[in-house]
């Protein structure tokens, strides 16, 4: 979309690399200081903001909210609690989609929460099929 | 992909507008590298097809906790080292004071931004 600059340099194994390595117990600990959750946050999203954006969204249960470049799923878990929608976490490294998932089971999120490797540019969803879609500093 | 009337939101990171592209430089320098843009949140949306475009401007919190990871980070310094390494430590670190200069600068803002399909 009009981008300038220069162009991400392998961002894919870098976000790879960084999906895999759990984070430390002082790392995770500075999270929940820091943004109101500890769960390996790769953005600047604290949980005020994530509770605006869910309050713009205006989402229920018979919604279907994707969330793209969802990285570990924080978002799109917490987006599921507080309005009862459907969600779909969409990111490209398969580290952070299967950390998704232990998030949706341990939230018990499951039959309400999926998750699709997919890259933003192309995404492969019918037409008119999500009711809102949602990102935090991914598009930057 | 998205049903008529539906929501897209999200956070971006972005550059005011009227950057000289000395400065516009200066954001990528300093903020994530995909921060430049030839056109602002708004009128990409705009372009993108979205309509009832709203912007809120959430700088001032992101200036506050880039502030807080920093200070937080700094006082966890030898347990992060330890942890993730003396260079991931420095990296982050060096990112995100970036990151604060730029805001501080005026070259960096963030903003929620809401469009309707």
């Amino acid at each position: 979309m009009g981008r300038k600059g220069p162009p991400p340099q392998d961002n894919f194994s870098i976000f790879r690399e960084r999906y895999a390595d759990p984070h430390s117990d002082v790392a995770l600990r500075i999270e929940q200081e820091v943004f109101g959750h500890s769960s390996g946050v790769d953005g600047f999203t604290t949980l005020e903001e994530a509770d605006d954006l869910a309050s713009v969204l205006n989402v229920g249960s018979r919604c279907m909210v994707l969330d793209i470049g969802a990285g570990r799923g924080w978002l799109a878990g917490f987006i599921a609690e507080a309005s009862g929608c459907h969600v779909v976490s969409s990111d490209i490294p398969i580290e952070a989609l299967v950390e998704s998932n232990r998030r949706f089971s341990a939230q018990d999120l499951a039959g309400r929460a999926s998750t699709v490797a997919a890259d933003a540019r192309v995404l492969p969803f019918r037409p008119q099929g999500i009711d809102a879609a949602i990102h935090s500093d991914v598009f930057c | 992909m998205l049903k008529p009337d539906g929501v897209l939101a999200g956070y971006i990171i972005h550059t005011p507008p009227g950057l000289t592209p000395v400065q516009e430089q200066e954001a990528v320098d300093l903020g994530p590298s995909a921060v430049g843009a030839e056109a602002s949140p708004a009128e990409m949306a705009t372009a993108a097809g979205f309509r009832e475009v709203g912007v809120r401007d959430v700088t001032d919190m992101f200036l506050a906790t880039l502030d807080r990871v920093i200070s937080a980070r700094l006082s966890c310094e030898a347990r992060l080292r330890e942890s993730e390494g003396d260079q991931v430590f420095a990296d982050e670190q060096g990112e995100n004071e970036g990151r604060r200069r730029g805001v501080l600068s005026g070259l960096l803002k963030r903003s929620l931004v809401v469009a309707r399909k």
